[in-house]
């Protein structure tokens, strides 16, 4: 489907829990602490319990579970095909075992732990560069997964070859390829030019956005840099040669620059290559305006504003609404429209029917795949990811109220439902564990679900007729579906009488019958780009000579998802001007008589359907259960020298296994002023965490020991040692539990003479939740809180008892686009004996104080901001070189707190203006303001430059 | 007694002013010794060298290098001579393995040097000069010509050096002085080597334009468009030259007219120049298959999968086909049947054509490393 990226690098930034950082945390608490840094983040849960096999291949180890297993042949097959399809295109070899991890759905792919961070819906696969790991879902596609293997493989060997180059001719490192090249190169060497290409590029074209090789980067990271990437290889591969391609790559070695490499293999530099390059692409798509039009000239924009998919019409008292799937601020969610003009961009009355992303019943609706569709009684079908699986919803529009929820055993994935014209059957596509997707209808009464289609092509779009009996949806049930083309069929409900409405090495897919069912509406790229067709009498059984099908768009913009209103308009979804927009497309079947007729041969009956092949037996040298393997992943050593407390030096390493689901951390450093306190200054910790279950662990084993100093302590030795556990157990991607236990001996030594010993115990518990989302600097909407409450005691000699409870609430309210209120309600407490003392006080709490300088056993804070953008972009242009920021916000903050021991005594306050550049992995702070006491204010101003996001 | 005082005076003076030359010295100046060298030294290209192999090939010692040598070893001596990737030219000797001479010529050097009397020609591709002359017994460098960054051995024949460099020009150097005679401008990236027989220079470049010169003058005597990318080296065989392409395509052609004479269509790119004895043409496909071809027709005799495409060219012998794959391994064939008689995995790309002295064979391999194999061998050279 459309969209499928195999790496997707999103603007907006979602923070996840790094369960292992926990550990640092808790030995951290055992010290002094800063306001600042309590956990929060997602939590990448791991439901599904993984009996990982593996099977080692001639050039392979596959990884796959039991489940799977016949995908995960296929999938061997595939790979073993695309290894030796690229040998001779890279002239080169990769001699090291490739291991390939393959899920069956990308529900599963999800939680990996290979990579620490989300997966979006979009990836369809990556390449890791630690262990050179590649992992791939199948998700009932066989063509795509074939693609996704060899697009990944392709990778593979472009790192290995660069680093042979490179190697070969004494080089440690050199110009690495840029992300266009990669991506396309991947692209080119696993790809046709297909319509989704098409429709990215032409739009660029003719949007006047397109950009050549010496601004791709203004692009980075986008499909659009994807497919222009792959589309300057397919230009110099068929005007000069695919040799060219391959030479690029071996002339990395000379230059330090890609440009002179590109430039020697070409003959071209980046600005002789744009002159003709765009010039081409002129002359190819402009024409195209002579008879295509785009959609916003030729039908009626309902909805326009951010990414809009799958629209489904709803008759209401009130009027014709449009419902569709999108993301306007961040939150994929479903909304409800007014079907009327959207006029120049400015749109009103879009109502956020189900938020989506923001809690654990509705973590996705699947965007690009999954239709939704409004029965007569005003109910809404849709699917989600709710858990480990999608659950089947039915909403009630007029109390905006979920209606009922189901699972399905088995079902991992569920797609696209369609009411039965009597209400009571949903019929939808669904995908197994197994790998492969079928046609399943649910009875809603009975609460029964039957299965209608059994095998291994991709069935998809179920759309139910008027009359109640049949069904017609896609399928790669064809002679062409190995090489990703789909048809449309019909059958009756108990999936007998199967047969062919379109036939051909098209996509044809989105099938819909218009209210009398006397027509089908589908979307075809028989021609190239996704326009609209229609077949008429669908529902008659007719020899294939007289089944007549008409193409009733001629769009410069892809089309896709055609939805019937009960005037017989069309709704549609378009990708015009680099976003999806929803237009209608009035009068529709007065245009048939105008239309062409399209000539399809039609099989009949169903023949030559294709098969897959798997990998054989004698090709497997391997096949058995994975066990646990572990890798050095870094090494990381460091000296450092601090004029008071001297020289520290020391290493950590740490081992993961191939799943990434163990990870051993070992920490080794000394900070001995002498030689015969080495012994005694010796630091380390050995933890071992897991997360290759819902609930993730550690456990490990410390020494700490050093000299520190705080102003309540002044300066002192402390020598611990101990063991620590600690537990995550997530309730949804969005909230969990963490507990923390150590034990640990303290011999603590005041440099005034005091001395004393502790056997501790310290217990914490934490619940945190966090669905907020992040601008370039910070959140900008949901909410975020900790609560944290534990205890620290000397079990042997009572020297240390003392209670420590935090509450962190961060709220961010949206009030535009781009604009938020965020407010922050913070409190810290530390009772007992030998309490330790927070630190309060600079730009990460309490604005306007220099940093730490408060402190107290108590904290309170409340900080409240308006956020805003400040500054889309800067720069400056240099003859020799440029600078330039981007998104730089500004926030009115007003600040209230103050640290205290026994008694409160006033509050201290501060507000003024800040300044937040991003930098990428943090951004600059400056806050400028006054200071008060709440008597007066003070009458200077502050400032302070630090580094951090937002709170 | 007048008489007598002249012919007296006469006799003298003549005496005086003979004995005023200098005297005749008979001096016996050492006379170059000649270079016995491997394969691609010829300039046909053909990668042919006259032994057989006796015995299986095991390994006996390797060499750990300032990089990865480039395509073929000369003999010199009693050392081996030999240029690396990243531009340093070593002499090895024969005797003990031990490195003689180990000096840093440029940034970077594809091609193989070429010995002619006592001077190594070498063809650079990286850095500020594309053509070195140095003096193997001095040690020093006679001249060099700035850019002109090449890929290809340098040819000599009479009494010029000819050179090709990558971005498409054939000159003419003399030997002594490094003074430019003619220069020709191709128009056409030249990326492999340049073939001799004759007086015919043969050349092909890049985007498949195939061209035969006069040494002498730089006179063009013919020229083809094939339109398809050439890589490897043409090889010459009497009077026939054969070129490889980028599709797959063995094309031959006659040398005086230029006109093609027989095609065989492969459907993998050739990247690695392929060998030539009296009959068969050897060649290693990019998916690794290995073909042998009747010289006359093009006809295919047999052919064998290796794994993975050719790391260097083949080398051709009496009885036998040694070349090196990208997957490591280094292959010994039967030539007359494609069966496959050793094969020896290395912990490295091997990098060089093999080269044969004495019942040893040297190899190179990635990243630096030069291995010596010892076998029972029969020496025809």
């Amino acid at each position: 489907m459309i969209l499928k990226l195999d790496k997707t690098f999103l603007a907006k930034k979602e923070r996840q829990n790094s369960f292992f950082l926990i550990i640092l945390i808790v030995l951290a608490l055992c010290y002094d602490v800063s306001a600042q840094g309590f956990n929060f983040g997602r939590n990448k849960i791991q439901y599904t319990d993984f009996n990982w096999q593996v099977m080692k291949t001639e050039h392979f180890d596959i990884y796959y579970y039991p489940e799977m297993e016949e995908i995960a042949r296929v999938g061997a097959f595939y790979a073993e095909e695309s290894y030796k399809a690229l040998e001779p295109k890279f002239n080169h070899s990769v001699t090291r075992r490739i291991p390939l991890i393959f899920y069956s759905t990308h529900l599963h792919f999800q939680q990996t732990n290979v990579t620490p961070g989300f997966i979006p819906e979009g990836v369809g696969g990556f390449f890791e560069f630690l262990k050179g790991r590649v992992v791939i879902p199948s998700n009932g596609n066989l063509f795509q997964f074939r693609h996704v293997i060899r697009h990944e493989l392709v990778h593979v060997f472009m790192h290995s070859k660069v680093a042979t180059v490179l190697r070969k001719h004494g080089r440690l490192d050199g110009p690495f390829p840029p992300l266009w090249f990669t991506e396309g190169l991947a692209e080119h060497w696993s790809a046709h030019w297909d319509a989704q290409a098409e429709m990215v590029l032409k739009d660029a074209v003719l949007s006047n956005y397109i950009t050549g090789l010496q601004n791709i980067y203004q692009i980075r990271g986008t499909f659009t840099m994807y497919k222009i990437g792959q589309n300057i290889l397919d230009y110099i591969a068929d005007n000069y040669g695919d040799d060219k391609v391959l030479m690029i790559l071996e002339n990395l070695w000379k230059y330090e620059r890609f440009e002179d490499a590109f430039k020697e293999a070409t003959g071209f530099n980046y600005a002789e290559f744009d002159h003709e390059y765009l010039y081409f692409l002129k002359k190819k798509y402009y024409p195209q305006l002579a008879t295509d039009d785009f959609n916003s000239q030729t039908a009626t924009t309902i909805v326009h504003d951010g990414f809009n998919f799958k629209p489904a019409y709803y008759k209401g008292v009130d009027g014709d609404y449009v419902l569709f799937v999108g993301n306007r601020t961040g939150y994929t969610s479903i909304f409800m429209k007014p079907m009327e003009e959207a006029p120049n961009g400015v749109e009103e009355k879009v109502e956020v029917l189900v938020k989506g992303q923001a809690s654990s019943d509705f973590e996705n609706f699947h965007i690009f795949d999954s239709k939704i569709d409004v029965n007569k009684s005003g109910q809404l079908v849709f699917t989600a990811k709710s858990g480990e699986t999608d659950a089947l919803y039915i909403f009630d529009i007029a109390t905006r109220a979920v209606v009922s929820k189901h699972y399905f055993k088995d079902l991992v994935g569920l797609f696209s439902p369609s009411w039965s014209p009597n209400e009571e059957e949903i019929v939808f596509s669904g995908l197994a564990k197994k790998g492969y997707k079928d046609i399943f209808i649910f009875n809603i009464k009975s609460q029964q679900l039957s299965q209608v289609t059994d095998d291994f092509y991709n069935d998809d779009s179920p759309s139910w007729a008027p009359d109640g009996k049949h069904i017609a949806f896609a399928s790669d049930r064809n002679a062409y579906g190995a090489h990703g083309s789909s048809n449309i069929f019909m059958m009756k409900k108990d999936g007998s009488q199967l047969r062919y409405l379109t036939y051909g090495k098209q996509t044809d897919t989105s099938p819909v019958f218009s209210p009398d069912g006397k027509f089908l509406a589908y979307t075809s790229d028989f021609e190239g780009t996704f326009n609209i067709f229609m077949i008429e009498s669908p529902l008659k059984n007719k020899a294939k000579s007289q089944i007549k099908t008409h193409k009733i768009t001629q769009s410069v913009g892809t089309i896709f998802d055609p939805e019937w209103t009960n005037d017989g308009d069309l709704l549609f979804g378009t990708f015009e001007e680099r976003s999806f927009q929803i237009r209608l497309l009035e009068d529709t079947f007065s245009r048939i008589d105008s239309s062409n007729v399209i000539n399809q041969p039609i099989a009949e009956p169903l023949a030559d359907l294709w098969h897959f092949e798997k990998i054989k037996s004698s090709n497997i040298s391997i096949n058995e259960p994975y066990l646990n393997t572990y890798d050095l992943d870094i090494v990381q050593t460091q000296v450092s020298q601090d004029p008071l407390f001297g020289t520290t030096g020391g290493a950590q390493m740490a081992f993961t296994d191939l799943m990434g689901n163990d990870r051993y951390n070992i920490l080794l450093y000394n900070n001995a002023q002498r030689s015969s306190d080495l012994l005694r200054s010796l630091n380390f910790a050995i933890t071992k965490t897991s997360l290759g279950k819902q609930v993730n662990y550690a456990y490990g084993l410390f020494r700490f020991a050093g000299n520190f100093y705080n102003p309540q302590d002044a300066f002192y030795f402390e020598d611990r040692v101990g063991g620590l556990f600690a537990l995550s157990f997530p309730f949804s991607k969005f909230s969990r539990i963490e507990f923390s236990q150590t034990f640990s001996y303290s011999d603590k030594d005041w440099s005034f003479a005091r001395r004393r010993y502790a056997w501790l115990n310290s217990s914490f518990l934490s619940y945190v939740h966090d669905n907020s989302i992040y601008t370039a600097t910070g959140p900008i909407e949901g909410t975020r809180l900790n609560i944290s409450v534990g205890n620290t005691y000397d079990f042997a000699f009572s020297n240390v008892n003392y209670l420590t409870g935090l509450i962190d609430m961060r709220y961010y309210l949206r009030t535009s686009l781009r604009t938020a209120y965020a407010v922050r309600l913070l409190s810290l407490f530390n009772e007992g004996r030998e309490t330790r003392q927070f630190y309060f006080g600079g730009s990460w709490d309490l604005r306007g104080y220099p940093r730490w300088s408060l402190r107290g056993r108590r904290i309170f804070l409340l900080s409240q901001e308006l956020r805003f953008p400040l500054i889309d972009g800067i720069g400056v242009k240099l003859p020799f070189f440029s600078l330039g920021f981007s998104q730089i916000r500004g926030a009115l903050f007003v600040d209230v707190g103050n640290a205290w021991n026994d008694a409160f005594d006033h509050a201290l306050g501060s507000f003024g203006l800040g300044v937040r550049v991003p930098l990428g992995f943090t951004a600059l702070r400056w806050d400028f303001g006054k200071t008060t006491d709440f008597n007066s204010i003070s009458s200077g101003y502050f400032t302070q430059f630090f580094f951090g996001w937002d709170f | 007694m007048r008489k007598q005082t002249i012919v007296s005076v006469l006799f003298l003076g003549l005496i005086l002013v003979l004995s005023c030359q200098k005297p005749l010295i008979k001096k016996v100046l050492p006379q170059p010794k000649k270079p016995i060298t491997t394969a691609l030294q010829s300039y046909t290209r053909d990668g042919y060298q006259d032994f057989s192999i006796l015995d299986s090939l095991k390994i006996i010692e390797s060499e750990d290098l300032h990089g990865l040598a480039s395509p073929s070893f000369l003999k010199y001596s009693n050392e081996l001579i030999f240029t690396t990737l990243n531009g340093h030219l070593y002499f090895i000797s024969l005797d003990d393995f031990s490195n003689s001479r180990d000096l840093s010529i440029s940034a970077g050097i594809a091609a193989a040097p070429t010995l002619h009397g006592n001077t190594l020609y070498i063809a650079a591709n990286k850095g500020e000069k594309g053509l070195f002359a140095y003096n193997v017994l001095t040690g020093k460098m006679r001249w060099e010509i700035h850019g002109q960054l090449s890929n290809s051995s340098p040819i000599v024949t009479q009494n010029y050096v000819i050179h090709a460099s990558i971005d498409g020009y054939i000159s003419a150097y003399h030997l002594n002085d490094g003074e430019r005679v003619w220069q020709v401008d191709y128009k056409d990236p030249i990326l492999n080597n340049l073939a001799l027989i004759d007086e015919n220079i043969i050349v092909a470049s890049q985007n498949g334009k195939v061209s035969n010169y006069n040494p002498q003058s730089g006179y063009l005597n013919w020229t083809l468009n094939m339109s398809e990318a050439v890589y490897a080296s043409p090889v010459i065989n009497k009077n026939h030259i054969f070129i490889t392409t980028y599709s797959g395509s063995i094309i031959q052609i006659e040398t005086k007219a230029g006109i093609i004479t027989h095609r065989f269509s492969g459907k993998s790119p050739i990247f690695k120049t392929p060998a030539l004895d009296n009959t068969t043409l050897y060649f290693i496909m990019a998916n690794g298959k290995t073909i042998a071809l009747d010289k006359s027709n093009l006809k295919q005799k047999w052919q064998t999968q290796l794994d993975g495409p050719a790391s260097t060219s083949p080398l051709v012998t009496k009885e036998e086909i040694l070349v090196g794959t990208e997957s490591k391994i280094f292959y010994r064939l039967d030539k007359k049947t494609g069966a496959i008689l050793q094969s020896i995995k290395l912990p490295g790309r091997p990098g060089s054509q093999a080269a044969f002295y004495k019942d040893k064979i040297y190899l190179s391999y990635e990243p630096d490393f030069l291995v010596l194999f010892s076998t029972k061998a029969e020496n025809n050279d």
